[in-house]
């Protein structure tokens, strides 16, 4: 008898998302950008918020060393951008996390207790949802201070949970009525072997596919934010307080447009591709 | 023979319909069982859909904790011991479900599912006997030998239900409560799992409980035969002495229905396919629960609730015209 190796669900699934090419194209783009916005300024001379007198608004390839350009204040467009893309990704990340981890404990509590707590719970999530977001996030943002983009977007986070919430509740739910659990406990395995091998395994496949869906979506609602002068502010800069720059001056210098625009498309794209193959890789069902 | 299990006036009553300004009504979906289950004895439950099998079941494991009276299980009284006393006994009685997909964990491999109980109650294996004794178990009821790695939706109904047979045999229960293992299954799978089944009792030697709404397949595997209505045990007696000589209008009810192997045997009034809706479960009639729907009930069956009585030797029967449906 031939002994083939004992395959995990986790194994399987790392081998079924290295299969996926798009998948891992976009998580080496994810981790190549991530390495160059956290530590590639240290290796430019210039600072991020430093002004060149000698060099405003020249383009790339101008022959000297800010070789993507300066924007109209005369500071390098290289190291900036890099700068907007660590700040974007630190906000995508923290805002994920906090929705994530509320979400999680929220979901699971109410689809695990049932009954009027679940009631109750859902009811929050209900009307919650029925708020106007973008009106509640102006007035968190007018709230705390201007410069404090990090509390903002504990907020953010702290108000996008809802829907991490109804996709954990909804498993969790369903994952109790299924015989699988039933057969679980007529074997006798107890309350923590029946959550740590049954449930987590089969809810923690669509947690992290939303979470790595929810990560670019952050990072476009702070765009949009900064957009709006919202979000980050001056000196500091964010992939869309750069691209809002960028279209103001974009029939003088549309460098400045193009550059960090460039690395939203392409964070954004990478971190959706990743997204879709997690969710191949997660759900062995449907392949 | 030794008696393995044995029922008590066993009742469970969900309360339904509850809300915050209304009380729940308790619907008893199971309503006073009383039963004996020897070592080795094979006995079917049947009844139509919603008359309270799987509730009986699942009480009985203490999957449902019942509203009152007993299970005994090899003297002791388990319908109140805590979920952790509980648990070392659950070693010796293992369920199979309807459902065969739906029974295993999608996360988890045949190997991994059908080693859960040994994870549990044989501590004392290394993973490589673990995997030998799944391996065996495999083999056992008829799976191949690489199923061990492969996830439950490689497989099709029938074999899913060898695996759910496979992780309940793995600790040589000496109880199996089957819950219509093959009413999801197509026909022909049908017979090659009851048959497995029937292999399983021989070379192991376990009690079975077999639910079923299906009678030829009670009829296969079965030594007695329990027949509930909207919760109550309607007659009780041996496979044989139930088919040849049923004494509860239900139960002709219930044969009837099944196509007859003999065309000479002439339907009579009794023997029709039975009529009628069933009644609501959380208003059931008085006296007699089958009386809405009984060919030959009078005044007096609405007065009493008839006693399961022993009218024959090892027959059991809960209606006072039982003697009129001898004789009809
Ligand atoms: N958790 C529950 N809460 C409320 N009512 C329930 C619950 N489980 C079962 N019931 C009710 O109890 C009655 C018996 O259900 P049960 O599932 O035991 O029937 P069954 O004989 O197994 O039917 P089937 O052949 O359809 O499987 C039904 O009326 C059902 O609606
Ligand atoms: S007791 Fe009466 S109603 Fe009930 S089965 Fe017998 S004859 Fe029919
Ligand atoms: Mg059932």
């Amino acid at each position: 008898m031939t002994e083939t190796p004992v395959r995990g669900f986790w194994g399987d699934a790392w081998r079924r998302l290295r299969q996926n090419r798009a998948a891992m194209t976009a998580s080496v783009v994810i981790v190549l950008i991530s390495l160059l916005a956290f530590f590639g300024p240290a290796f430019s001379p210039h600072p991020y918020d430093a002004i060149d007198w000698d060099y405003m608004a020249v383009p790339p390839g101008g022959g000297n060393d800010h070789w993507l350009g300066t924007d109209r204040l005369g500071r390098d467009l290289y190291v900036r951008t890099l700068h907007g893309v660590q700040i974007s990704l630190q906000i995508g990340l923290l805002a994920t996390v906090v929705s994530l981890i509320i979400g999680v404990l929220w979901g699971a509590t109410a689809g695990y207790l049932g009954g009027r707590i679940d009631g109750a719970m859902m009811r929050v999530v209900d009307i919650m949802y029925a708020l106007p977001y973008i009106f509640i996030v102006i007035i968190l943002s007018t709230l705390f201070d201007r410069g404090n983009i990090y509390v903002l977007f504990l907020a953010i986070g702290a108000v996008g949970w809802l829907t991490m919430a109804r996709i954990v509740r909804g498993q969790t739910l369903s994952l109790k009525r299924k015989e699988f659990i039933e057969a679980a406990l007529a074997s006798g395995v107890g309350t923590w072997g029946i959550l740590l091998r049954h449930i987590v395994p089969n809810v923690i496949g669509p947690v992290i596919i939303y979470a790595t869906l929810t990560i670019p979506q952050m990072i476009l609602f702070e765009s949009f934010l900064s957009f709006l002068g919202l979000g980050v502010q001056e000196p500091q800069a964010s992939l869309g307080s750069l691209i809002n720059e960028g279209a103001q001056e974009m029939e003088s210098a549309v460098w400045m447009l193009i550059v960090p625009a460039g690395f939203l498309v392409t964070l954004l794209t990478c971190f959706n591709f990743l997204g879709d193959g997690l969710r191949d890789a997660l759900d062995p069902r449907d392949r | 023979m030794s008696i393995l299990l044995s029922l008590r006036g066993l009742k469970v009553a969900f309360p339904v319909g509850g809300s915050l300004f209304r009380a729940a009504k308790p619907l008893k979906a199971v309503d006073g069982v009383d039963l004996e289950l020897s070592a080795g004895e094979a006995l079917g439950i049947v009844g139509e859909s919603g008359c309270g099998k799987s509730t009986l079941a699942r009480a009985i494991l203490q999957l449902i904790p019942p509203t009152s009276g007993q299970v005994v299980w090899l003297g002791r009284d388990i319908s109140a011991v805590s979920v952790n006393a509980m648990r070392p006994l659950r070693k010796d009685m293992q369920i199979v479900f309807q459902d065969p997909l739906a029974s295993l964990d999608p996360r988890m491999t045949v190997g991994e599912i059908v080693a859960e109980p040994l994870r549990v109650h044989a501590g004392e294996l290394d993973r490589t006997q673990r995997r030998e004794r799944v391996q065996d178990m495999l083999q056992r009821v008829g799976l191949p030998a690489d199923a061990i790695n492969r996830y439950p939706h490689e497989f099709s109904g029938g074999q899913c239900q060898r695996i759910g047979i496979a992780r309940a045999m793995i600790l040589r229960p000496q109880l199996l409560v089957c819950d219509e293992p093959v009413s999801a299954l197509d026909v022909s799978i049908q017979a090659q799992i009851v048959n497995l089944l029937q292999d399983l009792k021989r070379e192991f030697g376990m009690s079975i409980l077999f639910v079923s709404h299906n009678l030829a397949v009670v009829r296969r595997l079965c030594d007695r035969v329990l027949v509930l209505y909207l919760g109550k045990p309607m007659e009780l007696t041996s496979t044989e002495e139930l088919y040849e000589r049923p004494l509860h209008p239900y139960t002709r009810g219930l044969i009837a229905a099944v196509p007859l192997p003999d065309p000479d045997v002439q339907p009579s009034r009794l023997g029709s396919v039975l009529s009628g809706e069933l009644p609501s479960p959380l208003s059931p009639p008085s006296g007699c629960v089958f009386r809405t729907r009984c060919p030959i009930a009078e005044a007096q069956c609405a007065r009493a609730v008839p006693e399961l009585d022993e009218v024959r030797k090892g027959h059991h029967v809960a209606c006072v015209k039982w003697q009129s449906v001898e004789q009809g």
